[in-house]
């Protein structure tokens, strides 16, 4: 098409042409998100990142107006939330965009994680495109829970109670840990002041994150669903072809995020937030929200420092997944153990999230216990020992 | 073009689904369930009043303002009335009651969150009466009512949003979806 290829040869206006010679972000700019070069044939899920990038935005701006009315102080931060949901202009609704927005995050990033696995998005020349995106994930959950101790609800007190006994069972740093996560033996407003200050570090942290994925994901380009490397005839520039395919699904993705925030606030909410910390008495029933069940159902399943180093080893195995699966072909797709493995992490995955939401009776202990080691067994050695035998089978 | 169609399914899909689950399988004439629920202002009103005539000697509301009455749903002028009647001062004084915030949540605990099934269990409690208090039902109705409007203020505002919310990116995927269509007919759209 003639009009796209004299694009690049457009010089820029005298303004953009005067700031590019002195600092090149025009033109970078115009190289990565509108010439940059795409796969032609990508599907929905490639669309997921761009979901979270929407995600983090609405968590970010609604977060920042949140925090001018917010006060960190355990006597005053209940009634300070109830100001915004009651007081504050459009604050029910900057609260509901927030809590709404963690949800959506988590949603996205637990499918995005998915994807690599199902399509090999983690393997050269892509690893640190892989490090990165597993490091954003502790961060965000990280942020997360620190975030959801703010409103100093009853879940939040007594989350930060068995969060801090939980560090405090780890091996060797568990006692310093402990005390500077509650900046003293017992909760109370230190820790609420170190959640508020570190959940805002987080939050911009995040963004430096999201920024090395970003450039580490340009370098090495994206994935597609074959796993293989596209010839240049059949890729696609980023803008306006890409963004052309992204913008519909993107609509239907904020016309969940809408109907999520505006017709079902606290769907997925825990009931006892909504009562303010009460350290004289311990609810029964405590849990967290849903994108956290996974870790808690294996603290609870699992006594002492070992379901602790278990439920972080969670991610942290993923960490050492583009060393487990030397394999050099990437999808899924067409490898019938490969698609079990892949169908296997979900149902893993699921089985902690439910087991989580459930009553700890042994059964659903015993599932938690199960899913974890169904996950871990995936990992750990079904994966190298299927990409071994691939590997040997391609050689032959 | 099957991706987006596919997304912008499950997304509709997804909000008529959640107005169900918001609505209550069980059918219940509260008018603040479902997907278009709203609260109503009287019996909001009727149910601060009920509020403080048998439940304030022991639960309180902690420290709520006149001013959050009317973010609650009250009718703003009945709200000024009401700072007028107790010679308040001003809207941003607590309404009173005792400071007895965890004293209300066996009260509260069910009213939250603010569901069908949730307000049908309260009302029998309070009709059936604890502490030597019982009430009976329609002033039970309203009472719940309030609770529940405090619990999820702003409802009727976040529905009538929500519907033009989705009105507006509805007609947004259309408007592109058809624009797209005619840049293809021209040879112009984007590439497939």
């Amino acid at each position: 098409m003639p009009q796209r290829a004299s694009r690049a040869e457009v010089g820029l206006g005298p303004v953009a042409g005067w700031v590019d010679r002195r600092l090149p972000v025009v033109s970078l700019f115009r190289r990565e998100f509108v010439d940059y070069r795409v796969p032609g044939n990508l599907n929905w899920l490639w669309h997921v990142g761009g979901w979270i990038m929407l995600s983090l935005a609405a968590l970010i701006a609604s977060g920042v107006f949140l925090a001018l009315a917010y006060v960190d102080d355990p006597s005053l931060a209940w009634d300070s939330v109830r100001a915004i949901e009651l007081r504050v202009p459009w604050g029910w609704l900057l609260r509901s965009v927030h809590q709404g927005g963690a949800t959506l995050l988590f949603g996205c990033l637990y499918l995005h994680v998915w994807k690599s696995f199902r399509y090999g998005s983690f393997k050269a020349p892509r690893e640190l495109v892989w490090l990165t995106g597993t490091a954003l994930l502790p961060a965000c959950l990280a942020a997360a829970f620190l975030g959801y101790l703010l409103p100093w609800g009853q879940n939040s007190y007594w989350g930060a109670a068995i969060a801090a006994r939980a560090a405090g069972d780890l091996p060797l740093v568990g006692g310093g840990l402990s005390r500077l996560l509650l900046g003293g033996d017992s909760v109370g407003a230190p820790v609420l002041h170190r959640a508020f200050v570190c959940h805002l570090l987080l939050g911009a942290g995040l963004l430096g994150l999201v920024a090395l994925h970003v450039a580490a994901l340009h370098v090495a380009g994206p994935n597609n669903p074959t796993g293989r490397a596209l010839p240049a005839g059949e890729t696609i520039a980023f803008h306006p072809d890409h963004t052309g395919h992204a913008v519909l699904p993107a609509i239907g993705f904020l016309a969940v995020g809408a109907g999520l925030v505006l017709f079902l606030p606290g769907w997925l909410g825990a009931h006892l937030n909504a009562f303010p910390a009460d350290p004289a008495h311990t609810p029964a029933g405590i849990a967290p929200e849903w994108y956290l069940l996974p870790f808690y159902a294996v603290v609870r399943a699992v006594p002492g420092a070992a379901g602790v180093l278990l439920a972080l080893g969670l991610v942290a195995v993923l960490f050492a997944l583009p060393w487990l699966d030397r394999s050099p072909v990437r999808a899924s797709r067409g490898r019938r153990w490969m698609g079990a493995r892949d169908a296997g992490l979900a149902i893993a995955f699921g089985g902690l999230v439910v087991s989580g939401a459930s009553p700890a009776s042994p059964a659903w202990l015993a599932v938690a216990r199960v899913a974890a080691f169904a996950w871990f067994a995936l990992l750990l050695v079904a994966t190298p020992v299927l990409s071994a035998r691939e590997s040997r089978a391609n050689a032959a | 073009m099957t991706a987006a169609r596919v997304a912008v399914a499950v997304g509709l899909a997804g909000c008529v689904w959640g107005g169900g689950v918001a609505g209550g399988a069980r059918a219940s004439d509260w008018g603040f369930a479902g997907p278009f629920g709203r609260f109503e202002p009287d019996a909001l009103g009727r149910g601060f009043a009920g509020f403080r005539h048998d439940c304030a000697g022991c639960h309180g509301l902690g420290r709520l303002s006149y001013r959050d009455l009317v973010g609650a749903g009250l009718d703003p002028e009945g709200v000024r009335g009401l700072v007028r009647r107790d010679g308040a001062g001003s809207a941003d004084a607590a309404v009173g009651g005792l400071d007895g915030r965890a004293a209300a949540a066996p009260l509260l605990v069910d009213a939250l969150p603010p569901r069908a099934d949730a307000a049908d269990a309260t009302v029998s409690f309070l009709v059936r009466g604890h502490d030597g208090v019982a009430v009976g039902r329609a002033e039970a109705r309203d009472v719940v009512t309030f609770l529940a409007a405090l619990a999820r203020p702003h409802l009727g505002e976040r529905h009538r949003l929500g519907v033009q919310a989705l009105a507006f990116l509805g007609m947004l995927a259309l408007t592109i979806a058809a624009a797209r269509r005619w840049a293809r007919r021209r040879g112009t759209g984007v590439r497939p």
